[in-house]
């Protein structure tokens, strides 16, 4: 039987396998929160919060599945066109052409020569390595810092600025109050629960988006919503959705037009002004140019008044409600707590900074439970921050920017993230971008790792023609994303799970450091970050630069015995590295400072001696910086400018607006793979809230499969007939796995519910150019035809 | 040290059997299992493909094709050999068809070779099913080989692990030992392989594009049936 050895070779060998981890109870942690895996038999069985989490997220189950999924990538993978003819090979097959296996080392070889062609024929600015998303927490394998640790070895590349959640409002804020604003401590909840008269949200839904936290959310906002519920105090939602949050708080819900809330603003703040409610003292001792911003509310500079009747035409609010939220404003004690739904729309920077405005106006910035906050629904701002230990982490080697760490310049040329399609598109044209002027770079290549950006970019069909720019699409990631679908060489990495790791816990209140322990063995020829990016600097000849001759658990101690030194000098009691990994984490105290947190209480104490970072060191209504660069789109203060397009807006083309809010049972796209699914999906696709009176106009019935559709995309999503939501605007959530039943045709119906195939894909202005995912209009209709199965999730047809 | 020998010696064409599959000795039920196994456990490389290219290749498809079951698989096998000159060609389809249905790159459209796949609650890989196939394997003091980085529950595993247990009753001393490696056959086989194959053939059946995968599991799933009823009738 030789011929059979040959086509069969034996999968059996003798022995007893050996368990390579032992059954028991491992601590971890995500970006779900820390969390306890039953480990049995080699396999995670069973997860459950962390004892000290006091809001465990619903989702740890599917973070568990994740790493069971079969949408796992198991081997290193070469789209087939490509194995077989080269970079640029049939470009348009991508999303539809076969994968073949590789070996490891065929992978890699692939990988460095054309990293090594790219370098050599493009010369530095012919690789895009500006790769986004949420990557998983740990300090170690973070692939995208290492990613870039490698590329800095290399050569050198393209790099990105900004993120896709804050790209507009993290670029306004530090020219309006000198911080980035949307990442950084509020006033904490226990001062809210005590000082606070109204709580209101303006487009955010914390409840659901707490869940997560860019490191280990430690769920701090939870206890703080809650206390404050039982206060029986009030709370205003600002939002088109009757959404979760506002619910469990039983609040008041107020539902203008979307992207209409300067409007809405301006209109609160003229009857502040008009009857005599505003705080003119503070404008006067705490902002700069509130002088040159009044003839334009009052209607002198451009002959519109924006009073509440003015405002209450845009944005569907009656004038008298309006009127009556001024008074309320300004008859207590408010806090103006917003999302960042409001800024990733056209002219997005205008909606945070008419806020900060209308709280400069109310005067009471800086005081116990007033002003404004623009992160109570993120990561749990709020939550008292500890007196703690920093940890470093693992660097790009890049050039540290003065004053923060975590951040570098690398990279020989950076664009704006979300303006990639733009660079794509239009090599060489100029772009505006805070101030700057530059060049599009001419990119050949890209290499992709921890994020999906066939979710979070807008406007689907339009990328997916830019993308056949890219020759070679290398994509490093856990599982088969609708990114790596349109890769050339994907590379399976180990989930966070598979691997050891190091991070810290709790976003802004920085609790405590946790052991990201391994909870299993890694699965099929997964490999961990920092050893593909090791190897490939090997084969670039630069390990010893990369690894600096140090092993995951070097790198982890290291870590840790650098914040042990910051903990000594500040007299904190942490054990040793041993008995910190032996434990799992380390606490840190959380004292009377950190409970009674005030934001800007510093600046309102002594506004010379603690000036704010923006050049007058005052609250900035009026902007000198923003009006030198004479941006036709972003106006040296606050101003109404008509959107793109919007609903009821001039000239819209489609009759209803298409909201795409943050999803309840995922992480952007991250889970959708997961049986969390289950939790949401209407006849196997997204959910679509639509408005009782609109679905009954369209013959749309609560269960119905329902075709939204625009002059930029199509989409099929499950309809959920509801009066939570306003007439007139539809929710599909953002990160529904892209699902095109025709891969690579022009205009793809996507079958699951992508809603970026909606979105419009422009900057927010020349200031951020950030993303404008909220900005869509639309129409739906009962979807009658042939039901295309949802083929993007590997779910057998039998299970 | 694999349990096959690769290199032993082809036997004479004369040796060959052409029997029914209810005439099959144990050790040949286990050069049957053992084929299966490789044909779900890896593409079919260009060296896969010489191999039955050449005589001892030919005469092994032609000793399986006499089975009722395999005859379909072995007639497309055949018809793949003999289509000739586009060697990589067909290497290379066969490859992108078989990530496409077994790698995950297929999304939905695909048949997931893990018998957790299809038994546990959520669909999902690494569940009971495969602590079961990896208790029995410790039982046999087997382990998967490192070169194949799959569980226990992967059909090419479970076809191997039937493979093993048809082996021992062959070499079995005496008629109570082999009547023991038979039960012990019998009962792997309805516990596992019976109670998933159905459903993977017929994800096999909608999602492959090649057709050839598809008539490989439908050809399993007969020889296993069948396997079946021997196994009863004799265990």
């Amino acid at each position: 039987m030789g011929a059979l050895g040959a086509v069969a070779p034996s999968l059996l060998s003798p022995g007893v396998a050996r368990a390579a981890v032992q059954d028991g109870e491992v601590l971890s942690a995500s970006h779900w929160g820390a969390f306890t895996a039953s480990v049995k038999g080699g396999r995670w069985v069973n997860v459950k919060g962390w004892e000290k989490d006091p809001h465990p997220s619903h989702q740890l189950p599917g973070v568990m599945d994740s790493v069971y999924s079969p949408t796992r990538i198991k081997y290193p993978m070469v789209r087939r066109a490509y194995l077989e003819n080269g970079p640029g090979a049939d470009v348009a097959s991508r999303g539809a052409d076969d994968f073949v296996r590789v070996s490891w080392d065929q992978a890699l070889e692939l990988t460095v020569k054309e990293l090594k062609r790219v370098e050599e024929t493009y010369g530095p600015t012919g690789t895009y390595a500006g790769s986004y998303g949420w990557k998983s927490p740990g300090k170690l394998h973070n692939c995208q810092n290492l990613m870039r640790r490698m590329l800095n070895l290399k050569g050198s590349f393209v790099n990105s600025a900004g993120d896709y959640s804050t790209g507009a409002s993290q670029i306004i804020m530090p020219h309006v109050m000198g911080t980035l604003e949307v990442y950084e401590q509020q006033t904490v909840w226990p001062v809210i629960v005590e000082s606070s008269d109204l709580l209101v949200f303006w487009g955010a839904d914390p409840m659901v988006t707490n869940q997560i936290g860019w490191i280990i959310p430690d769920h701090g906002a939870y206890p703080g919503m809650e206390d404050f519920k039982k206060t029986g105090k009030p709370v205003i939602f600002i939002d088109p959705v009757r959404n979760e949050s506002c619910d469990f708080f039983g609040a008041e819900w107020i539902a203008p037009k979307p992207q209409t809330d300067v409007a809405m603003m301006l209109g609160i703040a003229h009857t502040l002004h008009s009857e005599g409610l505003h705080d003119q003292a503070f404008l006067d001792d705490y902002c700069a140019g509130f002088d040159k911003f009044l003839p334009y509310l009052l209607g002198e500079s451009d002959g519109t008044p924006k009073t509440a009747e003015w405002a209450a035409e845009i944005c569907g609010v009656p004038a008298d409600t309006l009127k009556d939220l001024a008074r309320r404003f300004a008859g207590g004690r408010t806090m103006l707590a917003s999302g960042w739904s409001l800024q990733r729309q056209h002219h997005g920077e205008q909606r945070h900074w008419m806020l900060v405005t209308l709280a400069s106006m109310l005067g009471q910035i800086g005081l116990p439970g007033g002003g404004f906050g623009l992160s109570y629904h993120y990561s749990s701002g709020g939550s008292p921050g500890a007196n703690s230990a920093v940890l470093s982490g693992i660097t790009d080697g890049g050039k540290a920017v003065e004053g923060a760490a975590w951040l570098t310049e690398s990279g020989a040329a950076t664009i704006p993230l979300a303006r990639i399609v733009d660079m794509l598109e239009n090599p060489g044209q100029d772009f505006d971008f805070n101030g700057k002027r530059d060049k599009y770079p001419d990119v050949k290549m890209t290499y992709w790792t921890g994020g999906n950006p066939f979710a979070h970019h807008q406007d689907r069909n339009r990328m997916v023609k830019a993308w056949q720019k890219f020759e070679t699409v290398v994509v490093q990631d856990f599982q088969w994303t609708a990114t790596a679908r349109h890769a050339d060489i994907v590379l399976p990495a180990t989930t966070s799970y598979e691997r050891n790791d190091i991070e810290q816990y709790g976003d802004y209140s920085l609790k405590a450091i946790i052991a990201m322990k391994q909870v299993v063995e890694p699965v099929f020829e997964a490999r961990n970050d920092y050893d593909i990016f090791a190897e490939i600097s090997d084969r670039l000849g630069k390990k010893q630069d990369f690894t600096e001759g140090n092993s995951e658990m070097d790198w982890i101690r290291k870590f840790y015995e650098d914040a042990l030194k910051q903990g000594q000098a500040k007299n904190l009691d942490m054990p040793d590295f041993d008995a910190f990994w032996e434990q799992g984490y380390v606490e840190f105290p959380v004292e009377e400072a950190g409970r009674s947190y005030v934001r800007y209480a510093d600046y309102r104490e002594d506004p010379l001696l603690e000036p704010l970072g923006t050049p007058t060191g005052k609250i900035e209504i009026f902007s000198r910086n923003i009006e030198k660069m004479g941006y036709d789109d972003c106006p040296p203060h606050p101003t109404w400018m008509e959107p793109v397009e919007r609903l009821d807006g001039p000239n819209a083309k489609f009759p209803l607006h298409v909201a795409t809010s943050h999803p309840r049972g995922r992480l952007h796209s991250q889970l959708c793979g997961t049986s969390l699914r289950e939790t949401y999906t209407i006849a196997e696709r997204e959910p679509c809230l639509i408005n009782t009176e609109d679905a009954a106009q369209r013959g749309i019935a609560d269960g119905d499969v329902v075709r939204i559709f625009n002059d930029r995309g199509q989409m099929l999503a499950g309809a959920v007939v509801t009066d939570a939501i306003r007439p007139g605007v539809i929710r599909v959530n953002e990160g529904g796995w892209y699902d095109p039943v025709e891969p690579g045709a022009d205009n793809s119906l996507c079958a699951y519910g992508d809603v970026n195939c909606l979105t419009v894909d422009i900057g927010t202005s020349k200031l951020a150019q950030g993303n404008c995912g909220h900005t869509a209009i639309a129409d739906v209709e009962k979807f009658t035809g042939t039901l295309p199965e949802v083929k993007v999730f590997s779910t057998p047809k039998n299970a | 040290m694999p349990v096959a020998e690769a290199g032993a010696a082809p036997p004479e064409e004369s040796d060959l059997p052409a029997p029914a599959e209810s005439d099959l000795s144990d050790g040949e039920r286990a050069i049957v299992y053992q084929w299966l196994a490789g044909l779900f456990a890896r593409e079919m490389s260009l060296e896969t493909l010489s191999a039955y290219r050449a005589a001892e290749g030919v005469a092994l498809l032609k000793q399986f094709g006499a089975m009722a079951a395999l005859a379909p698989l072995v007639e497309q096998f055949q018809g793949l050999v003999a289509s000739g000159q586009r060697v990589s060609a067909g290497d290379a389809d066969l490859a992108g068809a078989y990530a496409r249905l077994f790698l995950g790159v297929g999304g939905r459209r695909s048949a997931p070779p893990y018998e957790s796949a299809y038994t546990s609650e959520r669909g999902l890989l690494f569940q009971e099913a495969s602590a079961e196939s990896q208790d029995l394997l410790d039982e046999l003091g087997l382990h998967v080989d490192e070169s194949f980085p799959e569980p226990a529950d992967h059909i090419a595993v479970q076809l191997s692990v039937m493979a093993e247990l048809a082996r021992r009753a062959e070499a079995a001393a005496g008629e109570p030992a082999r009547t023991l490696w038979r039960a012990r056959q019998r009962a792997f086989l309805e516990q596992r392989l019976l109670s998933w194959i159905e459903p993977f053939y017929e994800s096999c059946d909608a999602a492959d594009r090649s057709g050839f995968y598809a008539t490989a599991a439908r050809s399993l799933v007969d020889f296993l049936k069948a396997d079946g009823r021997r196994l009863r009738d004799t265990a």
